[in-house]
């Protein structure tokens, strides 16, 4: 099957001088997770960025969904309609709202009712609010009973690992087919970082794709179907994690040049059982 | 004291809890009516600073002890209801309370219109977060649209106030639509333009608001063949004609605090929310947040042009000098200080600012010097008001019907 | 004039991402403070034009600038690290404690009061145009002046630490750039700018009155818009365009002198409407 769900053709970036996605043409796959591997600044957020349309691309295409829609005349709101969702590497939240409202604000492109029947509040309105709390709350226990003991709490008072799973549930609200995961393995420790392993596995037996950014290889390795190199915006590298990782190209990037041939890993505990 | 002292507490005074609860609850809200009644009443300004001082501790008591504030909090809830209908009868019973001195009802008639604009703003700054500080752009075009239609055209208050209301909307949407095009932060600017340029066009466009002379005469609303001028007749009390408008602004008054109440509570209100608190997250969850600010200004509008019109025929007579920067900033600040995004305390804060420059009448020059004061003060210390937003709990605490678990997510459960 | 303000606007803006609505007032201060130096020559019988002229500029500056940073000092450092809205408000409490205080305290504050301005009178005659003096200043002193900014912010360590902490506050951190020296300079320049105009609107009009800092910060505002906030050049060429646009509202326009108001607000809208980032700053390509 030759399905594409996203996919970029040539896409450039420029802002002011400064060429922040080269000539970048990838694709992902439905129910496919493909990993975006690459130095800081190489242009990844900026991808992310750009496939929500929060800035306009100097050139080039993106492509969404079966049949495709060219993005380029879609704001970024639709976009989240048309079934992408994505999560931020710095982590935005909304702060002074609950639990609960952060993920229901995450299912808004797929509720109806605007002004008049929030005022008027009939019985199908109140029927649909019922509906949307319900799904939150399943939505939210996919991490347990973690965020779900905090139903009502503002989000703000959530610890670090928490919010990162807020995100994600606030994300997995609009129902999405392409999920973008800005780094959601930053700042875990090794537990933090299986257990995330684990919830992305499930998310992803739901029937969406994932675009994934993260520095965190062993993440990368047990997750990815494909991997993404990218550095100062240009692709370098694409295919299996054993082949980006020991691609010429990609260790030079993160180690420089006339640096030796050695595979690329990071520092992950030595006794992490591979896979599920 | 602790939660558990209080719980204690109460349960030992009032043996039934949900009795007691209740009668806690009434008995706040009589004390409440008492302390704003006595404030209306004293007439020696030496006492009545005096007075000042007393509710102002009273309100930091009230802050600084989150335990009992807590447990007031639940136990209003818990009586929802009871509150409610209290609430309802010593609205109703008000004018009959101070029938001897119709200036008092007048006051609180204005105060209710106050508190209807009051409720508009804080749909435009205490949801979505947008700074206006040119409201009473309007609060005359709903004034001057009722008030013209009824004399020109002969309609109906209740027909011209509901357009007035609509026009208002529409003022709210031309200034919205180019000014949000790019950042929030030049609102301010644009929408204090915006008010500056209105009032000066006001003063000038003499065919459609007679200029500074102002539109007189303007006839008061009727229901059937009784007037508003006319004196009201309840339960054999011949009320001064005030009360009339009372009702009217009251019952509108409590009319928009549901309908803030039920927007906060919905899929809109929690978009305007989001986007107050992180404009591009909510773009990225669905948000269409251009329109959506729109609609917030609007909105906001709307209820300011509805108080404009209950304005203009009440006091029967407008100009543009009753729509200035200075009723913008008092309404801002009415909502800025009861607390941006708490419908009760917005609505306090509106009561609070009609009726001190009502009182402290030897103070009015200095209105806007204090104004500033307490802005810079309050910005500084306690921006979020002196009510705050709280939040709603949605309900139980998920626990019975909760999700079977699998014992590996259970058992490493990090904080 | 309304470059002056344009151009402290567009300091303010850069560098904090503050719209400092208490900049008009600081502009009305510095008329009041060059009226006072204004009476204390009168009365100690001075009468030399340029000695007058040249102290109150000083003092104006200095006043102004030292102003802008008590201000800030008092009412904008606790509020930095709030959300944008609480700023702005904040500013805007301000705006009103200077003007009212003003007119309360001021002697005789709530009136317009009368401005001495030497030379007034006088024209230049070249050929057939008659250039009064004092006009043929203030162009020659909004330049100097704005040149003068833009060299501070170009060229020296002032200046490239105030640009850089508009476009990166983290990083200029933390290459040594002390972010609160930063904004106080930048707060002392912008305010000092804007008494400089508040003297100029008095030599100019004659006269001055407490509420006349509203209509300025809104045409100041306009104006830097007009050239795209952040940008220093174009905050200037938005006080050129925008005084220019007004000179021919009121030529042209019967009654125009009565709307010109209105008529700036209007550009203010249609600016913001089509051109957000302004004539000169080249427009990122963001989205809606």
């Amino acid at each position: 099957m030759n399905a594409v769900l996203l996919q970029t053709d040539c896409l450039i970036m420029d802002f002011g001088g400064i060429r922040a996605v080269n000539d970048l043409s990838i694709s992902v796959a439905p129910n496919e997770i493909v990993a975006v591997i690459g130095p800081n600044g190489s242009g990844k957020t900026t991808l992310f960025n750009l496939i929500m349309h929060l800035y306009h691309w100097t050139s080039g295409r993106i492509l969404f969904g079966i049949p495709a829609h060219d993005l380029a005349s879609v704001p970024t709101h639709r976009i989240n309609a048309l079934g992408i969702a994505r999560t931020f590497q710095t982590i935005r939240l909304f702060p002074k709202l609950t639990v609960a409202e952060n993920v229901l604000v995450g299912m808004h492109s797929r509720l109806h009712g605007g002004l008049l029947a929030a005022v008027i509040r009939g019985s199908r309105a109140r029927a649909e609010e019922r509906r949307a709390e319900a799904e939150a709350r399943d939505l939210l226990s996919i991490f347990g009973r973690r965020l779900l003991d905090k139903y009502d709490e503002p989000a703000e008072t959530l610890s670090y690992a928490n919010r990162r799973r807020l995100e994600i549930a606030r994300a997995l609200g609009s129902k999405p087919q392409l999920l973008l995961l800005d780094e959601p393995a930053a700042g875990m420790n090794p537990t933090e970082t299986r257990e995330a392993m684990d919830d992305i596995r499930r998310i992803r037996s739901t029937g969406c794709a994932i675009l994934v950014i993260e520095h965190d290889m062993t993440f990368v390795e047990g997750l990815a179907d494909r991997v993404i190199a990218m550095d100062h915006g240009t692709k370098i590298a694409e295919g299996s994690f054993q082949h980006v990782r020991s691609h010429p190209e990609v260790i030079r990037a993160y180690l420089g040049s006339g640096a030796h041939t050695e595979s690329v890993t990071t520092e992950s505990a030595p006794n992490l059982e591979e896979g599920s | 004291m602790r939660e558990k002292d209080i719980s204690r507490l109460q349960t030992a005074l009032f043996p039934s809890r949900r009795w007691g609860s209740g009668l806690l609850v009434a008995a706040l809200l009589l004390a409440l009516y008492a302390i704003v009644i006595l404030g209306l009443r004293i007439e020696r300004p030496s006492l009545f600073v005096l007075y000042l001082g007393a509710t102002a501790s009273l309100i930091l008591a009230y802050q600084r002890l989150p335990v009992v504030s807590r447990q007031i909090a639940r136990d209003f809830r818990d009586n929802a209801g009871l509150a409610a209908v209290i609430l309802t009868v010593l609205l109703v019973l008000y004018p009959i309370v101070v029938r001897d001195d119709p200036y008092l009802i007048h006051v609180a008639a204005l105060s209710a219109i106050f508190a209807v604009m009051a409720l508009g703003l804080n749909i435009t700054l205490g949801f979505a977060g947008l700074l206006d500080i040119g409201f009473a752009v309007y609060f005359g075009a709903g004034a001057y649209t009722s008030a013209q239609l009824a004399i020109h055209f002969g309609v109906g208050f209740w027909l011209g106030a509901v357009l007035g209301g609509f026009v208002a909307a529409a003022f709210g949407f031309v200034v919205a639509w180019p000014a949000l095009r790019v950042h929030d932060h030049y609102l301010g600017l644009v929408t204090l333009g915006y008010g500056l340029m209105m009032n000066l066009l006001a003063r000038n466009l003499k065919f459609l608001t007679n200029g500074t002379d102002g539109v007189i005469d303007i006839p008061p609303p009727a229901i059937g063949s009784h007037s508003f001028t006319e004196p009201l007749n309840i339960l054999s009390l011949s009320m001064p004609f005030q009360t009339n408008f009372y009702y009217l602004a009251s019952a509108t008054a409590l009319v928009g605090a549901l309908v803030s109440y039920r927007l906060l509570n919905s899929k809109l209100g929690r978009a305007w929310e989001a986007i107050r608190e992180d404009e591009t997250a909510a773009r990225c969850s669905g948000i269409d947040t251009r329109g959506l600010k729109i609609l917030a200004f609007s909105t906001g509008a709307f209820f300011g042009g509805i108080g404009g019109a209950l304005y203009a025929h009440m006091i029967g007579f407008i100009s543009p000098d009753s729509f200035t920067f200075l009723e913008s900033i008092t309404i801002l600040v009415m909502v800025v200080v009861g607390g941006a995004g708490n419908i009760l305390g917005v609505v306090a804060g509106a009561i609070a600012l009609v009726i001190l420059p009502e009182r402290l009448r030897e103070f009015e020059h200095l209105r806007l010097l204090i104004f500033g004061l307490a802005l810079v003060v309050l910005m500084i210390n306690r921006p979020q008001g002196i009510f705050p937003r709280t939040r709603t709990r949605r309900g139980p605490r998920p626990g019975i019907e909760s999700i079977p678990l699998e014992p590996s997510a259970d058992r490493a459960s990090p904080a | 004039m309304y470059t002056l303000v344009a151009v402290g606007f567009t300091l303010f803006f850069g560098v904090m991402g503050l719209i400092n609505f208490a900049h008009g007032e600081v502009f009305m201060i510095g008329a009041f403070a060059a009226l006072v130096v204004g009476r204390l020559f009168t009365n100690s019988g001075i009468a030399d034009g340029w000695a007058l002229i040249a102290t109150m500029l000083i003092v104006a500056i200095l006043f102004c600038g030292v102003l802008g940073i008590f201000i800030e000092r008092l009412a904008y450092r606790p509020v930095r690290q709030a959300p944008m809205l609480v700023m702005l408000i904040t500013s805007l409490g301000v705006s009103f404690v200077l003007r009212e205080g003003v007119k309360e305290f001021f002697p005789e504050g709530a009136n317009p009061l009368g401005f001495p301005s030497p030379y007034k009178f006088e024209s230049l005659h070249i050929d057939l145009i008659a250039v009064g003096y004092t006009q043929v200043a203030m162009i020659i002193a909004s330049i100097v002046l704005v040149a003068g900014t833009n060299l501070l912010v170009e060229r020296t360590w002032v200046g490239r630490s105030m640009r850089a902490t508009a476009d990166d506050p983290d990083a200029a951190r933390m290459m040594g750039v002390g972010i609160g020296n930063v904004i106080r300079n930048a707060f002392f320049v912008g305010s000092a700018l804007g008494g400089v105009a508040g003297v100029m609107n008095g030599l100019y009009y004659l006269s001055i009155r407490f509420d006349m800092g509203w209509t300025m910060a809104i045409k100041g505002f306009t104006a830097a818009i007009l050239g795209g906030l952040g940008n220093v050049y174009g905050a200037a060429l938005g006080g050129y365009l925008l005084a220019a646009l007004e000179v021919l509202v009121v030529a042209l326009v019967p009654q125009g002198s009565q709307y010109k108001d209105v008529f700036v607000f209007l550009i203010l809208i249609l600016v913001l409407m089509f051109r957000p980032s302004g004539i000169l700053r080249r427009a990122a390509q963001k989205m809606g």
